[in-house]
């Protein structure tokens, strides 16, 4: 069972906010789609609720078609970034809500609600209305309304993105645990890279209405193919390097790359994360991988150090160097050399 | 631990009404009757003074336009209307304004009495006035002056009390709602009081300005109560198709001025709404509420005005209470209850008429109200435009004007719903379309609040879209629901020009009771009959807001 996206689009009137979105679900997986505030995320959950029309493409769900079943009969949980919790019922009333639109006996309602109050840890607060309750439990008791009629796919719109951060912290463990138990097929939008490499099984990074990469954490953290995705996802430095018969050069530097370069002639960039890089004594000759550069300024984070620094060849740079432990810190404009291991170099687009 | 599979089946019926179906089914039973006892009855006049002897053709206009008395009518009119509003507006804006900015005792108290006009019909303000200044009015009679208060000067200055509060209720939200920042920046520039007021205060609700001048314009040329009671000799518009019509039978002439009246009427709606747009544009998400610090000079000053304000106001009120409770106004003043035995007429029968109907159309008006502002609000598509036009289209129309329509249309024996004619049920239905539109803004205003996130949550969880209605947005609206069931049991109650063209003896109602007892020269039972109207008006007020207050729900307006 899974959800497949076929070519999907949507404008609004001059605005494209989804250009041509392809994508599949697998079953039981838990997908984060993560992107700037205004990518369209927002846009594509809703259109795979049923909440919005796409102009062009199509979504189906273990090889039906959605497009002509309305919203309310495709059995979809969603919670919503606003705590969505109807203010005249309590929380155990509104967790039994959807079973009440699916006309069940009132005792098993009864039961099942409070189950699935009790999966949030609010059985205690069951006859609490919603302004009685912090916004943390309000959408743990939005979580609890969206799972009890047992849908066939969890849709979550920036839930945490109200809370503050200690409760943010809390929550993100709790659905993952949540979602792992009951095995249901979860799609959460979000704009906190950090928040989707902590939850997802797979991630979809978007960009101004299209797919930029789709991947695990762990791959699109150690290979993102472009350089908005190295960017958005544990910050990246991006150098620009010149390809030259197959050879990439920063300045003049020769850079060697693990990964096979690109055959075409022209401008690249190369990414490589704040942790991969070392800072060493200046080579005068220009040896591989070593780019001589002025330390700017140095930022200390207790169990790190983070130092900034301009490569000679591209002063308008600010590179970021991430020391660990008992590193010794340069002082601000010590001249010295970057280096790294070709292994940590990703060629992007 | 619990389990957590979950093998309840869905129970839902297979085959349901598509929202689309619901959406049909709803429009149509919106917008039918709309037609048949709003369109359909203008439609009736428009035809009415386009059809003469030889066919049709504009000939009534042409021979009505061409007499001298035609155009002395407009000129008092427009005279009267003109003068009323320079009267009100200047005097409501400054009461508003001592209200939002000056530190004032007891202003709740203050803010009621001065909407006491909204608790009786539009000829209790003659009244009071005939009562006070008239021939045998209190002050020629005590203090012997000699003022002639029939007339011009008497309508202007009746019609002057009976829209204040309509003018107070506007201005007092388009001051409300002006930025404090910007007060306080001019006041950190050094900028004087008189300065601030000119270039901040007057600019900031110039848009409230402008509204309140067409809406007293507006209700001063089309009302009918006062200048019937207190015009003596000076005949304006709406006095005329009153006399053309139930003194002459001239019913053509009657369609005639109907139109004429209507101009103004529609023009001073569409701009009014035109502005308002602009005036919503005005409010930022960063407006708060303007600090009143306390200055001496300005609050004893401005609770002078506001308190002379307030017993102005409440001197009509006052006057009648007590010219009802005394033997015979003003000869003999001893007191008496003698009034309240209502041995003329039809005894209480009308004031009984007049609750039954007021009932009914209050609770009618609701429904028919809210299932408007549901259609238009939670089932967008491309016919809501349109449904939306219908429903704020009696804004535009006179009472008078509808109640004249309502005779053309249900009066043809060929119209199937000439039953109609003369029944009770033709009053309720009158009623319920002639306050429509502000019964359904209110709903809309309410449903706009709340939203489409509880809708979304609603439709995601399996609701459809009645479900969503019954159990969600109901629920939430019901204080807002209330509120419309008192404005419209307050407006029917003192309703007159909507009506007094359906009135039979057998279906009289309280309000032309007064009319008809002052006119034969009985003013303290005139007096007794209003004072037990604006009696039942508060009696309601207070019940449903204690209800309401029992119910937490402290924030609902009642009084519109
Ligand atoms: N109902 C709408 N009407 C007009 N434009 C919209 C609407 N919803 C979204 N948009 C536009 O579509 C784009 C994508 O919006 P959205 O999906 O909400 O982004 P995200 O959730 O990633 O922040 C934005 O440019 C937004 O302004
Ligand atoms: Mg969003």
């Amino acid at each position: 069972m899974s959800l497949v996206i076929n070519s999907l689009s949507k404008h609004f009137g001059e605005v494209t906010a989804l250009n041509n979105i392809s994508l599949e679900v697998p079953q039981g997986c838990f997908v984060c789609f993560l992107g700037p505030s205004g990518c369209g995320k927002t846009t594509l959950l809703r259109i795979i609720a049923g909440l919005e029309q796409p102009d062009n493409g199509e979504i189906t769900l273990n090889n039906k078609n959605l497009s002509q079943t309305h919203a309310s009969n495709r059995n979809f949980g969603v919670v919503f970034q606003s705590y969505s919790l109807f203010p005249n019922m309590t929380a155990l009333t509104n967790v039994g809500y959807g079973l009440r639109c699916r006309r069940l006996p009132k005792p098993d309602i009864i039961t099942r609600s409070k189950e699935m109050l009790a999966l949030v840890q609010l059985q205690d607060q069951a006859d609490k209305l919603p302004e009685q309750m912090s916004g943390g439990q309000q959408q743990r008791v939005a979580l609890a309304r969206a799972l009890a009629p047992d849908p066939s796919l969890l849709l979550l719109d920036e839930p945490l993105s109200a809370l503050d951060a200690k409760v943010r912290e809390e929550l993100r463990h709790e659905i993952r645990a949540i979602q792992q138990r009951l095995g249901v097929t979860t799609i959460m939008v979000t704009h906190d890279q950090e928040e989707s490499l902590v939850m997802a099984d797979l991630i979809v990074v978007m960009n101004e209405g299209k797919i930029e990469q789709t991947g695990t954490p762990k791959s699109l953290y150690e290979h993102p193919e472009t350089t908005f995705v190295a960017d958005f996802i544990g910050g990246m430095n991006l150098l620009p390097v010149r390809i030259e018969n197959g050879a990439a050069y920063f300045g003049d530097t020769p850079v060697t790359l693990a990964e096979k370069t690109a055959t075409q002639n022209g401008e690249g960039k190369i990414g490589v994360r704040p942790e991969a890089l070392t800072l060493s004594a200046p080579t005068n000759d220009t040896a591989a991988n070593h780019i001589p550069c002025e330390v700017k300024s140095i930022t200390y984070l207790g169990n790190l150090t983070r130092v900034f620094v301009s490569p000679a060849a591209h002063p308008e740079l600010k590179v970021t160097v991430e020391l660990h432990g008992q590193s010794p810190v340069p002082s601000p404009g010590e001249h010295l050399a970057l280096s790294f291991a070709p292994e940590a170099l990703r060629l992007l687009t | 631990m619990t389990t957590l599979t979950f093998n309840g089946t869905d129970r839902r019926k297979t085959f349901r009404l598509g929202d689309t179906g619901i959406f049909l089914a709803l429009t149509t039973i919106v917008c039918i009757p709309i037609f048949l006892f709003l369109v359909f009855p203008l439609f009736g006049i428009l035809v009415r003074s386009l059809s003469t002897d030889d066919g049709y053709g504009v000939g009534n206009f042409t021979s009505t336009m061409s007499t001298l008395r035609f155009w002395l009518l407009v000129r008092n009119s427009l005279g009267v209307s003109f003068t009323t509003m320079l009267i009100t507006v200047p005097l409501a804006y400054a009461f508003a304004y001592a209200l939002q900015r000056a530190r004032i005792p007891f202003k709740p108290f203050l803010r009621l009495a001065v909407l006491t006009p909204l608790f009786a019909p539009s000829l209790v303000q003659a009244q009071g006035l005939i009562l006070l200044l008239g021939r045998n009015g209190a002050l020629n009679r005590f203090l012997g002056f000699e003022l002639e208060i029939y007339g011009f000067y008497g309508i202007a200055i009746a019609n002057a009390l009976y829209n204040f509060p309509y003018a107070f209720l506007i201005l007092s939200a388009a001051l409300a709602i002006a930025d404090a920042r910007t007060y306080e920046s001019a006041e950190v520039l050094g900028a004087r009081p008189w300065r601030i007021f000119r270039t901040v205060t007057i600019p900031a609700t110039r848009y409230g300005l402008v509204v309140t001048c067409f809406i007293v314009f507006t209700l001063s040329m089309t009302d009918f109560g006062n200048p019937i009671v207190i015009g003596g000799n000076f005949s304006v518009l709406a006095t005329e198709i009153y006399n053309q019509v139930i003194g002459q039978a001239q019913f053509a002439l009657g369609a005639v001025i109907g139109i004429v009246l209507l101009i103004p009427a529609v023009l001073g709606k569409s701009l009014e709404r035109m502005v308002s747009k602009r005036q919503h544009a005005l409010v930022t998400a960063q407006s708060r509420n303007l600090q009143i610090r306390p200055a001496l000079g300005r609050d004893i000053a401005a609770s002078v005005f506001a308190y002379a304000m307030v017993l102005t106001v409440l001197s009509i009120p006052l006057i009648v209470l007590l010219a009802s409770f005394v033997r015979l106004w003003p000869y003999n003043m001893t007191l008496t209850l003698r009034h309240y035995q209502f041995d003329v007429q039809n005894g209480t029968a009308p004031l009984w008429n007049s609750v039954y109907i007021s009932l009914a159309t209050a609770t009618l008006g609701v429904l028919v109200s809210t299932l408007a502002a549901i259609v238009v609000h939670k089932f967008r598509n491309s016919l809501t435009g349109f449904v939306s036009f219908l429903a704020i289209l009696p804004a535009a129309v006179p009472g008078m004007v509808l109640g004249l329509g309502y005779v053309f249309f249900f009066n043809n024996p060929d119209n199937p719903l000439n039953f109609l004619y003369g029944s009770f049920a033709l009053l309720v239905i009158l009623s319920v379309y002639y306050n429509h539109s502000q019964a359904f803004l209110i709903t809309s205003t309410s449903l706009k609040q709340i939203g489409a996130t509880f809708d979304e949550a609603s439709t995601m969880l399996g609701g459809s879209a009645l479900t969503t209605l019954r159990r969600v947005t109901i629920p939430l609206i019901w204080p807002t629901l209330l509120g419309v069931w008192v404005f419209y049991f307050m407006r029917t109650m003192v309703s007159l020009s909507a009506i007094i063209f359906l009135i039979t003896p057998a279906t009289q109602v309280a309000s032309v009771s007064v009319l008809q007892l002052s006119d034969r020269g009985a003013i303290n039972q005139a007096a007794a009959f209003s004072v037990c109207i604006m009696g039942i008006v508060i009696g309601c007020l207070l019940l449903v807001r204690g209800v309401l207050w029992l119910f937490g729900a402290k924030s609902v307006a009642l009084i519109r």
